[in-house]
């Protein structure tokens, strides 16, 4: 055989690590967190692609008209405290790196990869995530395709991961958080406490937690985690008005949106200045009996005032107070039977753009306000005027503005 | 005990298979629609993030705290350290949010606060705490030492600030 071999021991001026901070105790409990973090997130991930994506037969529901608004909230918080956690996880870890030899066996190697793997996707996830809620494309790749696929790499290589770390997890939580080996088993004499009569092992353990007196594990759990609750307190105004005076690191600031309420596309960059603006604007409502009718006219049919929240995919969220008539009023006049199984397709006077129609259909339908006014005003252009779709438990983007037509599909 | 080894081998292949399909999954995708996806120019990304992570990042960190192991006292390096570890994983955050303020039309009420002026807020905040947590380890530790020159037995639950029995280990 070719000698291709490492040497056994590692090279001369290859790191080594002393600090007892990177031990399975803080690892596993640090991991732990980060993967019930990262679960939320990814289950809250795919509720929101379901949003964009349902399935015909099985519509987004209506009730509770909150429900994006706690998911989408909750993804984004989960994403942005998943980033202190990931870098305390990382750090902890971080001798792992150096591990000598680089791989013992095939299977180990494997499992390097598979770390190589997470790793990277978990950071390229979390920071694009973060980007994207601060309106930053840096990269040439369409984000929310790429956002989607790799959730699945991210969250399939932690699993692959628990998997391959279980008994050092188990031995990890078993071991308290100021001692460095787990106690020992029930009826298994610990053989140095016979000894140390005066001098529990326990109590010795404790002393080996701390580097020649530094920062122990608990402190770093706690110092740790107080980074985390910092980072959460001060975004989480952004989906909780009441908090929003703590706000400090929150991207949007809510309040401050025309009307109280922020503009994600505005009429500028829809396109739509003009168009909307226009004297001669109609909406066109397409069924057995099309017709159309002005803002005067539309204004003239029953209007209904409801409160449903904006709640953006980028995790930033306020409720509203929406006036206007029901889509399916004014659907009924055009000889729709709207108590029959129909989808409603919305379309905007905007040309390009991925939301520039939306479709209504199952329990959202009945709910759903074609809203000439918010918040006790007329709309403002950026906020669709003459007339917008919003309806209840619905991501912000589909709640089509600037409409021209509603059609029966 | 071999049972619990054996469920547990069972769970891992379990885990281990749903994860490899998974990891799959994402990469099927990925190379499935590659004019939006651009793997050649997503692969240097996701080697940038672990390049810039483990030899940029973390030696930073690391270095720092070999600065601190060197020059500072033990029990104040203890506090310094937390307050480090609390205010960078905040700064982390914040850096983003400070370079992209203002580059935003306004009516979308997008990173409009002084997120400088903020981080510093909440820097200063950490700092105050961590400084008035060493204080009380400080004040205790000096009763505590009074308490023993009065030869007042010391408190048998070791606390982080007394001195340690088998330092040497
Ligand atoms: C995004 C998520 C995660 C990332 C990026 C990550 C990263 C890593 C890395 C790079 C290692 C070193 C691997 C090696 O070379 O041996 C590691 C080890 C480990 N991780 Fe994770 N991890 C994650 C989630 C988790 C979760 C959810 C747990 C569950 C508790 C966990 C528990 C552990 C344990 C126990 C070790 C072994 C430590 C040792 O051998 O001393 N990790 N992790």
């Amino acid at each position: 055989m070719p000698s291709l071999r490492l040497p056994e021991t590692q090279p001369l001026f290859w790191p080594k690590f002393s600090s007892p901070l990177h031990s399975p105790a803080v690892i596993a409990r640090v991991g732990r967190v980060l993967g019930i973090v990262l679960a939320l997130c990814f289950v809250t991930g795919l509720l929101s692609h379901y949003q964009y994506h349902p399935w015909h037969w099985l519509p987004e529901p209506a009730s509770p008209v909150w429900g994006y608004r706690l998911s989408q909230g909750l993804h984004v918080m989960t994403g942005i405290a998943a980033i202190p956690l990931l870098l305390v996880k990382l750090w902890a870890v971080y001798p792992k790196f150096f591990e000598w030899p680089p791989a013992r066996s095939v299977l180990h190697g494997l499992e390097r990869i598979s770390i190589a793997i997470l790793v990277s996707t978990a950071l390229l996830e979390l920071v694009t995530g973060f980007l994207n809620i601060l309106n930053w494309y840096p990269w040439p790749w369409g984000f929310v395709f790429v956002h989607y696929a790799l959730a699945y790499a991210v969250m399939g290589s932690i699993i692959l991961h628990i998997a391959v770390k279980l008994p050092v997890i188990r031995e990890g939580l078993a071991t308290k958080i100021s001692q460095n080996a787990p106690p020992p088993a029930a009826g298994e004499a610990e053989p140095e406490s016979e000894s140390e009569t005066a001098q529990p092992a326990a109590e010795q353990e404790l002393a080996n937690a701390t580097t020649g007196h530094g920062l122990s594990r608990r402190g770093l759990l706690i110092a740790g985690g107080a980074g985390v609750g910092v980072v959460a307190a001060t975004t989480l105004g952004q989906v909780i008005p009441p908090l929003e005076p703590l706000a400090l690191l929150a991207p949007r600031k809510v309040s401050d949106g025309p009307l109280g309420v922020p503009i994600n596309r505005t009429a500028k960059q829809a396109g739509t200045t003009k168009s909307a603006a226009d004297a001669s604007w109609r909406l066109t409502v397409i069924g057995p009996n099309p017709y159309d009718l002005d803002l005067a006219a539309l204004e003239a049919l029953p209007a209904a005032d409801r409160h449903f929240p904006i709640a953006c995919v980028e995790g930033w969220s306020v409720g509203a107070d929406w006036r206007g008539p029901l889509l399916v009023d004014v659907l009924r006049k055009a000889g729709v039977d709207v108590d029959g199984d129909i989808r409603v397709h919305v379309q905007s006077l905007e040309r390009e753009g991925t939301y520039n129609n939306s479709i209504v259909e199952g329990h959202q339908l009945p709910q759903a306000l074609l809203a000439t006014h918010l918040n006790g005003k007329r709309l403002s252009m950026d906020h669709g005027f003459p007339l917008r779709l919003i309806a209840p438990d619905r991501a912000g983007v589909l709640n089509t503005k600037w409409i021209e037509s509603v059609r029966v599909i | 005990m071999a049972r619990t080894q054996r469920s547990d081998l069972t769970l891992r292949i379990a885990l281990g298979t749903i994860g490899f399909l998974g990891i799959g999954y994402g990469v099927f995708r990925i190379l499935g629609n590659q004019s939006v996806s651009q793997p050649l120019k997503l692969a240097p990304w996701l080697i940038g993030a672990i390049v810039l992570h483990d030899f940029v990042l973390t030696p930073i960190v690391l270095s720092i705290g070999l600065v601190l192991t060197r020059f500072v006292e033990p029990r104040a390096r203890r506090y310094i350290q937390g307050g480090l570890v609390t205010g960078a994983l905040v700064t982390a955050i914040a850096i983003p949010l400070i370079y992209r303020r203002g580059k935003n039309l306004p009516g979308k009420a997008l990173l409009e606060r002084n997120y400088a002026a903020n981080l510093a807020l909440i820097i200063a905040m950490i700092a105050a705490v961590t400084a008035a947590a060493y204080a009380v380890r400080v004040m205790r530790d000096r009763r505590d030492q009074r308490g023993i020159d009065t030869n007042v037995r010391p408190p048998t639950v070791q606390t982080s600030g007394t001195p340690y029995p088998n330092e040497t280990t």
